[in-house]
């Protein structure tokens, strides 16, 4: 019990937020930043996507592939907590920058911000929910493709008005 | 009435301080033009805004209807 919590205050210290002092030299560090975090969010979510994926087709198209199928299913676990670990980090220090930046709120910021919101309130509602009609809904919400495609698109355009 | 004397040489260091300043002047001006067509408020500001809030609404109230569609029981055609 005590170790969760040292572990959970270990993690909450990563998301303090710390300013930047950044003169014209450290740009690139700060794009480089940024790039980290667009590829933190695509080994968060695109190996999770694809696993689901391949399980889903295997346990479907039965006999030989069902053993493929059940083997992906022993890592799920592990995968799906890295998917939530990782996205959870994403989502506050996307927010913590939010509010640091929120002097430069641009109308592209805030709909990523909610759409981020979104989903991560649906993920929590997949987790933590007990009800069947949550639990569904939550799962419909979550991996609704059109919000899948927003959220990248958003990501998009704020890396690329980022610079103004 | 005071009556300024500029020769030539000082005009044309004028000039080219104010041609100096002129492009600063516009590179400032054009950012704050970007800046000011994406921020909340103007035209393509909003229609991002209300694009994704309307998408949002859309996702939900389509997840709630099929959620609904499966709870409904299927009726037989007989």
């Amino acid at each position: 019990m005590y170790s969760k919590i040292i572990l959970g205050l270990f993690v909450l210290g990563f998301l303090l937020p710390f300013p930047a002092f950044a003169d014209d030299d450290a740009e690139d560090a700060i794009e480089n930043l940024g790039w980290i975090a667009v590829g933190a969010g695509i080994i968060a979510n695109i190996p999770f996507i694809a696993m689901n994926k391949i399980r889903r087709y295997a346990l479907k198209t039965g006999s030989t592939t069902v053993q493929i199928g059940r083997q992906i299913g022993s890592v799920y676990k592990p995968v799906l907590n890295f998917h939530i670990m990782l996205n959870s980090i994403g989502y506050f220090a996307g927010m913590t920058h939010g509010f640091l930046f929120s002097k430069h709120l641009d109308s592209i910021s805030l709909s990523l911000a909610l759409v981020m919101s979104v989903m991560m309130v649906s993920g929590l509602m997949l987790k933590y929910t007990s009800t069947r009609n949550s639990k569904i809904f939550g799962r419909l919400l979550h991996g609704q493709f059109g919000l899948v495609i927003l959220l990248a698109a958003l990501v998009i355009l704020h890396i690329l008005t980022g610079d103004d | 009435m005071p009556i300024a004397i500029a020769d030539e040489d000082e005009y044309e260091d004028d000039d080219e301080d104010r041609m100096g300043f002129g492009i600063m002047e516009r590179e400032r001006e054009r950012e704050h033009q970007d800046d000011a067509e994406l921020a909340i408020g103007s035209d393509i500001g909003n229609m991002i805004l209300y694009g994704t809030i309307a998408a949002i609404i859309a996702s939900v109230v389509y997840t709630g209807f099929k959620l609904y569609q499966a709870k409904k029981p299927k009726v037989s055609k007989i």
